[in-house]
């Protein structure tokens, strides 16, 4: 309907303007490529040509015309391409596939001119501009004139510098990412997170074409006379981008050097049906392809074949040992406070490091500087509201969200026998403080608090928690210097109380602190320079386990393992370096250094025996911060992208990571009561290296992406243990220890639609990880030294999800899912031990549990679109798992009665359908 | 009106299995692995010490499979070299009687038929601990009421930390439904339909029978993480208050084993390994190794462990459901009382049919109706048996 009123607009203007399309010129064109045939024209008619350079193809023409019409001729050369024209006065406006319209909402720009020094006599001072400014304001009355700075009749400068701050004129936010172009002399510039631009302008008339999704592509006329602000809001229009032109500058994927990066559309996931209603910004990361979970009920993530510690966790700044609610049902990070999440996969940026895999970067969003506003959900399990205030408006604002159980009902009236005695609850709570000194100084503070609760049996409680506070002061020196210092700490607990009838009652508790200072620069050097340069230190405290007695009858030993101390330096350097048009590259490099520390003893033990408690030959003490040991060493971090076409781009990165804490677990997936540990004389910090390439290609004005990504990582020192392995309290972990190497190599396919009243995506992902556990010593293989699949190699992996836009009010949404099951250790032949059956189980993950599919589907139903109303409002109706499949989780075998017996167990084996209530205002 | 669809909603969820569903499955071999089982505990006391060797056998199978014919011998470090001999398929016991001893090191080797050597590492006696007690007490355990035996060490060495439990359990049965008198038909016409009926006195009395059960479960514990040097108030034994086992008299005689730290592992990760002690969290399975390997291959996977061990072993303890004031627990089985006459030609029938046939016994006589009961309520022989263990106090 649009795109028909569109036309017949077009086709109306067209009448209007047949005047100047009787226009005649006389031109030949003697082999030469239309935009070179364009440019002649242009010289030879006096018309003046809007286009972007990359729209014409190669190819050759040779033609003549003798006192044709402009529009004749236009017809001619455009004929074989997908270019349209528009003939308005002396101007002609070239559109890629779309026609043009020549009015733009009314209000779309809700412009003002903030530099008023001597705006009102410009005209007279600059008769140079007379014309030009004449023949703006005369040629198109929809475009507003702005004028910038002070003339200064003797200055010789024919560049100028403009800066402003571009807002969202109905939240006053500003906007991020946002591209001002001069398209004509190929200057650009990009608004940092304040909104804030600037950008090299010659003197004179120039057209300021600023594009970004959300705000569609508009241009401004600006006159400049000198330097000077100019800032100004503008719409968002997610509504209207079919009716604003034209191509989004969304093109990321395409354009950046970085390789294996993965955003989460925050605000677009509300349509994604979820389990138990639950809006879950990591879940719908595992729809990417090389993001993975090991399954419904399994904590953490697997990135790209690594295991779920290698997984930089960042929440604004603070690490978050465990993302995790009730098992990984539920995510620990609250949505409504989220603003964005980078998932960096393949290459990651050098100002992170310390773990393997990945960087997950979740940045909350900035509170509302404006009014008063809030977003709550009500679902079967939880309740959410998160509320955001100004202090002082423009300045300072607050904003704090609360999530929460509303009792352990659910697992109270689940009629099961094992877990009927149990019991689980959670919450979590986030605080934020911004506050924007002045232009140049911002702060912002955030605090985040998470608790878990369960009991499985009547006689234990298992709680964990995590406690994140960090403090960022944002500063800009000048136009080419910025820099973030950045204090974050971070703790993660858990605990477990069990109060049984005998004489054994115990209190078990750990606990891992962690402090960062870290201070990032940011130096544009040039255009083809783009300097990020920082360092950063971190310590870390850990309690590895405390054992005390509970009552006055337990004969419990009280027994505390020694604290761990670490500290874990970097510095690093990156440089952003456009060697061309097509070439970008990114260079970056860390050099980390990580020291373990006293007070503490270490064994040293016999290297020509196994490691064990036997091989002990000495026991070295070390004092308070006495350094045990160093290790460090250079982390390359290098990616480029060359563009093979405009909308096509072929990227190639090298990336190496150390990781020197480490999860202890010696279960097939990850538990809350797993602790972590530093690396020390006997532990070696995990290495990985990871070569990546990928292609990118975006079509149709960029509404699709797709993407084909390849890798192929190897890894060292990854920790592995024993079967049957004792952890807890556990003061010689290394005897238990088995250190792997690991590879991982994968091919991931993404296509995806952004836009239109279909969207979604599909990716696809084929992706190994194989570890092995050699050793010179017997004891101490596995699977005889050979490479076996880890435990979370699942190589086929389908994700789709779609949204179908049917209304304003109504939207259907549908998921589907399919993975190879993971790799299980199966029995393959049991025998008599003791009087009772045992099994005797095959090579390490030499099976695998059956595949795993399953279809969600969603429906939205948003309030009613009054103008004057209290709040915002959507119901969401989700089923998921609507083919009830039943997904074995896992599979185990238990001795009943001196007999084995085989069990399988699957978390949502029917159907979940949930209803949420959510709102905004 | 949208609390209610809420509510709804949450009933709908709630009425179905959410969290963790488990069902149970027939394991089917994959593919098998074939492999020696070495069962083989030998202790301080002073006896045929015993070896059991077996095989691996099919997920599917029922039948152990045994190692038989196989040469069998301990050698100690004082180069003594104890043989075996096989007394039943698969059990060895030496030919004299022997004892462990400490100090002294102990090894096994095996040669089995088709021609393959094993052998163990070298193991030592661990010292002795005795026990101090064994006792009980009227516990609720997870909601359910139930007699506790528990244990109590003496205080051992520094040495005696791991500790490994069997028990052997007897109880007294005492068939409820009982008569001296077996029901005898003769004279029978019409299929059953008339008959003289004679009463015999039983050639015995099978009234009262004995139970004995051995433990069959790991049971293990460790005074390692204890504040005291031994075991204290360890749970040993489980005795739900409905068990028909505390119906007359029961007792209980625990064998306290002293481990080495190896054993004690090695035994402990079997334990967990079939043990399901979480939920959502699973133990990385894999192939337990105890101290047994190949000469010829040390790939071979060889299961088991050679334990030398130092053993107490307790006085027995008995005790019934009296002793702690509680109402009689059922008895093994359902008694099914049928009382027919001989009046009725079908009840003449089906007392002829079930007597004869169904081996239901005869439980009394009077005014005409014969009260027969289920063999398992009239005569304990038909699932334990009468003979009265040596060891039985009353």
């Amino acid at each position: 309907m649009k795109r028909l009123i569109v036309t017949y607009l077009f086709f109306l203007l067209s009448q209007i303007c047949v005047s100047q399309n009787l226009q005649r010129v006389t031109i030949s064109f003697n082999n030469v490529s239309i935009k070179e045939a364009i440019l002649k024209l242009e010289d030879v008619s006096g018309f003046k040509f809007y286009y972007e350079q990359n729209w014409f193809e190669e190819t050759l023409i040779s033609k003549s015309y003798q006192d044709e019409s402009i529009g004749n001729i236009l017809d001619d050369i455009l004929r074989e391409t997908n270019i349209n024209y528009l003939i308005l006065k002396d101007r002609i406006i070239l559109t890629k596939n779309n026609a043009i319209i020549t009015k733009l909402p009314l209000d779309f720009f809700k412009s003002q001119d903030l530099n008023n020094e001597n705006n009102d006599d410009t005209e007279l001072k600059t008769p140079v501009f007379q014309k030009e400014y004449m023949a703006a304001k005369n040629g198109n009355t929809n475009v507003e004139l702005l004028t910038v700075g002070k003339e200064n009749k003797n200055a010789s400068k024919t560049k100028f510098t403009v800066s402003g701050y571009i807002r969202d004129s109905k939240t006053n936010r500003p906007i991020e990412n946002l591209t001002i172009l001069i398209r004509d002399k190929n200057i650009s510039a990009i608004t940092n997170e304040a909104g804030f631009f600037s950008i090299e302008v010659p003197k004179g008339l120039n057209t300021l074409e600023i594009s970004s999704l959300s705000y569609g592509q508009s241009s401004k006329k600006v006159i400049v006379y000198g330097s000077g602000d100019l800032s100004f809001n503008l719409e968002e229009s997610l509504e209207q981008l079919d009716e604003v032109l034209i191509e989004s500058s969304k093109d990321d994927n395409v354009k950046k050097a970085i390789v294996g990066v993965t955003k989460v559309d925050v605000q677009g996931i509300k349509n994604i049906p979820l389990v138990l209603g639950e809006r879950d910004v990591l879940k719908v990361a595992t729809t990417m392809p090389g993001i993975k979970t090991a399954g419904e009920g399994a904590l953490g993530y697997n990135v790209r074949g690594g295991k779920v510690d290698e997984n930089l966790i960042l929440f604004d700044n603070s690490v978050l040992y465990n993302p995790s609610h009730f098992f990984g049902i539920f995510s620990a990070i609250n949505p409504f406070a989220t603003g964005s999440v980078d998932i960096y996969k393949g290459s990651i940026p050098a100002e992170f490091g310390g773990r393997l895999s990945s960087v997950i970067d979740i940045s909350t969003k900035e509170a509302n500087m404006e009014k008063f506003s809030g977003e709550g959900n009500i679902g079967p399990i939880t309740g959410n509201l998160t509320l955001e205030t100004p202090i002082v408006k423009d300045k300072v604002a607050i904003m704090a969200g609360v999530r929460a159980t509303y009792s352990d009902w659910v697992l109270k009236s689940i009629s099961e026998e094992s877990i009927k005695n149990s019991k689980a609850s959670f919450y979590d709570a986030i605080f934020k403080y911004d506050h924007k000194i002045d232009e140049n100084n911002k702060i912002q503070a955030t605090g985040y608090l998470s608790n878990d609760e369960f009991s499985i049996s009547s006689d234990s409680i298992y709680s964990y928690g995590n406690r994140l506070a960090s403090i960022k002061w944002d500063h800009n020196f000048n136009d080419k210097n910025r820099s973030s210092l950045i204090l974050a700490s971070s703790q993660y607990k858990f605990n477990i109380l069990y109060e049984g009838i005998f004489n054994r009652n115990f209190d078990y508790g750990y606990s891992i602190n962690e402090t960062q200072l870290k201070l990032v620069a940011k130096y544009n050097y040039s255009k083809q320079h783009k300097f990020s340069y920082g360092l950063s230190s971190k310590l870390y405290n850990i309690q590895p386990g405390d054992m005390k007695p509970l009552g006055d009858e337990s004969i419990v030993q009280s027994k505390r393992l020694e604290r761990e101390k670490g500290l874990e330096s970097a510095i690093f350097i990156s440089d952003l370096f456009e060697v061309n048009d097509k070439l970008l590259l990114d260079i970056g490099f860390r050099y980390s250094l990580f020291a373990a520390l006293g007070k503490r003893n270490q064994n040293i033990y016999d290297v020509n025996q196994p490691i064990s408690n036997e091989s002990v030959i000495d026991t070295k003490v070390y004092s308070n911060n006495e350094v045990i040991k160093t290790y460090g060493g250079p982390e390359i971090r290098f990616s480029s992208r060359y563009f093979i076409t405009p909308s096509l781009s072929i990227k190639a990165g090298y990336n190496k990571t150390i990781q020197y804490s480490h999860l202890l677990s010696t279960n097939t997936t990850a538990s809350p009561v797993d602790s972590w540990k530093l690396s020390d004389l006997n532990i070696k910090p995990e290495r990985a290296e990871q070569f990546s390439v990928g292609l990118y290609k975006n079509f149709d004005d960029n509404s699709h992406e797709i993407s084909i990504e390849g890798y192929y990582k190897k890894m060292k020192n990854l920790l592995d243990f024993k079967t049957g392995a004792e952890l807890v309290l556990n003061e010689n972990i290394e005897t238990v220890l088995l250190p792997g190497e690991g590879k991982a190599y994968g091919v991931e396919f993404l296509i995806k639609k952004k836009k239109g009243q279909f969207n979604g995506w599909l990716s696809y992902s084929y992706s190994r990880s194989m570890i092995r556990l050699d050793s010179k010593f017997l004891s101490n293989q596995v699977n005889n030294g050979k490479y076996f699949s880890a435990n979370q190699d699942r190589p086929h992996d389908i994700n789709l999800i779609s949204n179908y836009k049917l209304t304003k009010r109504y939207s259907f949404s549908l998921n589907f899912n399919y993975q190879s099951g993971r790799p299980i250790t199966y029995p393959v032949g049991k025998y008599i031990y003791n009087g009772e059956e045992q099994v005797l189980y095959s090579d390490r993950n030499k099976y695998r549990i059956p595949d795993y599919y399953r279809f969600d589907v969603g429906v939205n139903i948003e309030g009613n679109h009054k103008n004057v109303k209290l709040a915002h409002s959507f119901w969401n109706i989700s089923v998921y798992n609507v083919l009830g499949r039943n997904n074995p989780y896992s599979v185990y075998f238990v001795n009943e009665n001196g007999e084995i017996k085989g069990y399988k167990s699957s978390i949502f084996s029917i159907p979940i359908p949930t209803i949420t209530y959510n709102f905004k205002f | 009106m949208k609390l209610r669809t809420i509510y709804f909603g949450i009933l709908f969820i709630v009425s179905l299995c959410f969290i963790r569903c488990t069902e149970p499955f027939k394991l089917v071999t994959q593919s098998f692995q074939d492999a020696l089982v070495v069962e083989a505990t030998i202790t301080n006391e002073l006896k045929h010490q015993e070896i059991k060797l077996s095989r691996t056998y099919a997920l599917e199978s029922e039948n152990q499979d045994l190692e038989t014919n196989a040469n069998v011998r301990i050698e100690d470090s004082n180069n003594n070299i104890y043989n075996f001999h096989e007394t039943q398929s698969g059990v060895y016991l030496s030919n004299e009687e022997f004892q462990a001893v400490e100090g002294v090191s102990y090894q096994l080797m095996i040669s089995t038929t088709d021609g393959k050597q094993y052998s163990s590492n070298k193991e030592y006696l661990p010292p002795k601990v005795d026990i101090e007690k064994v006792y009980t007490e009227l516990v609720t355990k997870d909601g359910e009421e139930g007699i506790q035996v528990l244990v109590d060490s003496k205080a051992g060495s520094g040495d005696a930390n791991f500790f490994r439990y069997e028990y052997e359990e007897a109880y007294k049965i005492v068939a409820p439904a009982y008569s001296p008198y077996d029901m005898v038909f003769s004279n029978v016409t019409n299929d059953g339909l008339s008959y003289t009926i004679d009463f015999v006195l039983k050639p015995e009395d099978v009234s009262v029978c004995y139970g004995i059960n051995n433990s069959t479960n790991i049971i293990l514990t460790s005074s390692n993480s204890s504040t005291e040097n031994k075991v204290s108030s360890f749970p040993l034994r489980f005795i739900p208050i409905d068990d028909s086992r505390i119906r007359e008299r029961y007792g209980i005689l625990v064998k306290q084993y002293v481990q080495s730290a190896e054993a004690y592992n090695f035994y402990k990760v079997l334990r967990d390994l079939g043990t399901d002690a979480s939920v959502l969290v699973d133990n990385q399975p894999g192939f337990v190794q105890g101290n047994m390997f190949s000469q010829q291959d040390p790939n071979e996977k060889v299961i088991g462990f050679f334990d030398v061990s130092s053993v107490a072993i307790s006085k027995r303890l008995y005790f019934n459901y009296q002793d702690f004031e509680l109402d009689p627990p059922p008895y093994f089985y359902d008694c099914n009382y049928l009382e027919l006459n001989t009046v009725e030609p079908r009840s003449a029938s089906t007392l002829y049919d079930q007597v004869q046939y169904g081996g239901l016994k005869f439980y009394s006589y009077s005014n005409g109706i014969y009260t027969i009961v289920s063999r398992n309520c009239g005569d304990c022989t038909a699932f334990a048996s009468k003979i009265r263990p040596e060891f039985w106090e009353d």
